[in-house]
């Protein structure tokens, strides 16, 4: 492997550096700003069983140091990803993971189970998918998201039949709000996960002083970028050592000392989510900037994981 | 998406002070491709500012080779840190985006009055179209402010332009809304008419009330709030009048009033 590449779950990953879900949406939205092909890899939108509409204005509210987003899970629907999305992204040059969600356990199956047909019968030639995303921390539906997430039993329950329907590389996307991101970790892996990405955003809450209203249509929503980094780093380096799947960190990475760090702390691999936003080329210029921290230091990227020296 | 869309840290060239918290900002463009200078009015940048998660969207108020004007009224930190930018600052920037007044135009001959109505900093848009259109005969700009400074100061950017000016506090030209001068436009003015607006919500629902009433087409302009400007965030989603939401940054910011919901309800 080159300076830069890493393994996860058996899969060789150009470089370290992906986009995460809910920030990049299909892919062709950045293609023609960033070249997709230079990245890791991508996770899209999470993809449902039915068109979702998604949750009432206002959906953003920035703050000092992060967003709160309440999107709802918005997304053109299955057969839509299927038709319009998945044909494109098969050719967009890097490895892609798509994010699923659901309100039930049904709605996880059909969404996995169709993902498995589409693979099976994809064209000849055609690239296939690295792996499914499952969504089980999404802090801004009713149904379904975090309820799976937040107990171990109810992530068994849902880890397990997927696995039986999705035969390709099962990561699974963990809520950092849990008492012990350790069990929830052994619970995923235990029920045949092939790897962990995590943290989805958390919870929070900002109000307008003029109005008295929250700034989000649901009143608390999911806070993400630069403020939530240290909690992203402890989760990843607290799952990282629980289980022997690969973790994927999630969490205000905004340049290539964040990367590092999250390595460090034992992610195989990161994905830069609210940073893109600003700046939609972010991620190539955090993999230069990592690039440039692995020559000083005179090391690879493979040998930074999990290098950091606890006291 | 139409058309090539750049996106570059654009050194700041100057930022002007007009008075009343309202700077007209100009980026120097890299030169390297004609079309960095190109847009269709209503199209809008994102600027991203230091230190905050999103950028902030502003309509084009006008580009020339190796430069891209704004108005940047100062309301925040983030504005703030764009009007008060030293020169030379670069201020990343992504352009243009969306669909511009042309993109989203169904008909519109020569025998039609164009009013142009425009409120606070929409106006920006407004002045880019009514360049854009040149020597196109019967177009009629209606500007309103909140009061007689802001006026002037917002003035200093169209020097030479005919504009209809309505001031809240009446120390400027029609005392009242610029809703008011344009109903009363509209009574006097015969022959077909149409009309482009671009302010604060209140005020492009109420123009849309107006267009409604009388039947009269209507392109609106919304200042909605924007995420990244570019569709994956997602943020940005009004309500469509027949359910559903469009994204503003995607299918907008440029929209046929009676496609949107609130306008649909002004309507009712």
């Amino acid at each position: 492997m080159s300076r830069l590449g890493v393994r996860l779950a058996g899969l060789e990953l150009a470089n370290p550096v992906c986009l995460a879900s809910g920030t990049c949406g299909f892919g062709r939205e950045l293609a023609d700003l960033l070249p997709l092909e230079r990245l890791g890899g991508l996770f899209t939108k999470a993809v449902t069983p039915e068109p979702r509409a998604g949750n009432a204005m206002p959906r953003l509210a920035e703050t000092a140091h992060g967003l709160l987003n309440s999107i709802g899970l918005a997304n053109p629907g299955l057969a839509a990803f299927a038709e319009d999305k998945l044909p494109w992204l098969r050719s967009c040059g890097t490895e892609v993971f798509v994010n699923v969600a659901g309100r039930t356990r049904e709605d996880y199956l059909a969404v996995c189970a169709r993902l498995e047909e589409l693979e099976a019968s994809r064209p000849a030639g055609a690239r296939a998918l690295a792996g499914i995303e499952l969504n089980v921390s999404c802090p801004n539906v009713k149904e379904g998201g975090i309820s799976f997430g937040a107990r171990p039993q109810a992530l068994a329950a849902l880890v397990e039949p997927v696995r039986a329907v999705w035969s390709g590389r099962l990561l699974v996307k963990l809520t950092p709000q849990v008492a012990d991101v350790g069990e929830m970790a052994r619970a995923a892996e235990g029920a045949g996960a092939d790897g962990l990405s995590l943290i989805n955003t958390i919870p929070g809450m900002a109000i307008d002083l003029a109005t008295r209203r929250p700034r989000t249509i649901t009143n608390t929503s999911g806070y993400s970028g630069p403020a939530i980094k240290p909690i992203a780093v402890a989760q990843v380096w607290q799952a990282a050592r629980a289980v022997k799947i690969p973790v994927v960190g999630i969490g205000g990475i905004e340049c290539g000392q964040d990367v590092a760090e999250f390595l460090l702390a034992g992610a195989c691999c990161v994905q830069v989510g609210t940073a893109t936003f600003a700046r939609p080329r972010r991620a190539l210029e955090i993999l230069e900037e990592f690039e440039a921290w692995l020559e000083r230091e005179g090391t690879d990227a493979a040998a930074v994981i999990g290098a950091v020296r606890p006291w | 998406m139409s058309g090539a869309r750049f996106h570059a840290d654009l050194p700041v060239l100057a930022s002007r002070s007009l008075g009343a918290d309202l700077h007209e900002l100009s980026l120097a463009l890299p030169g390297r491709d004609p079309r960095e200078s190109q847009f269709r009015a209503g199209q809008f940048a994102q600027l991203a500012v230091s230190g905050r998660a999103l950028p902030r969207p502003f309509s084009i108020l006008r580009a020339a080779p190796g430069r891209l004007d704004f108005l940047v009224k100062m309301v925040g930190p983030g504005t703030r840190w764009l009007a008060q930018a030293a020169p030379g600052t670069p201020v990343p920037a992504l352009w243009p985006l969306g669909h511009g007044f042309q993109d989203r135009l169904d008909g519109g001959g020569l025998d039609e009055t164009w009013l142009l109505v425009g409120g606070g900093v929409g106006i920006a848009p407004l002045i880019a179209l009514k360049e854009e259109l040149g020597a196109r005969p019967r177009v009629e700009l209606f500007f309103g402010h909140r009061d007689g400074a802001t006026a002037r100061a917002a003035a200093l950017l169209h020097p030479g332009l005919d504009v209809c000016v309505a001031t809240e506090d009446g120390a400027l030209g029609w005392p009242g809304r610029v809703t008011g001068l344009l109903e009363k436009a509209l009574e006097e003015r015969p022959g077909p008419l149409r009309l482009f607006c671009c302010g604060p919500d209140p005020m492009m629902e109420a123009v849309a009330r107006l267009a409604a009433r009388r039947g009269l087409p209507c392109l609106l302009s919304l200042e909605t709030l924007m995420g990244c400007g570019i569709g994956i965030c997602v943020g940005c989603a009004v309500p469509r009048a027949g359910g559903g939401f469009a994204l503003a940054c995607q299918e907008g910011p440029v929209f046929p009033a009676q496609e949107l919901a609130t306008a649909a309800k002004a309507e009712a």
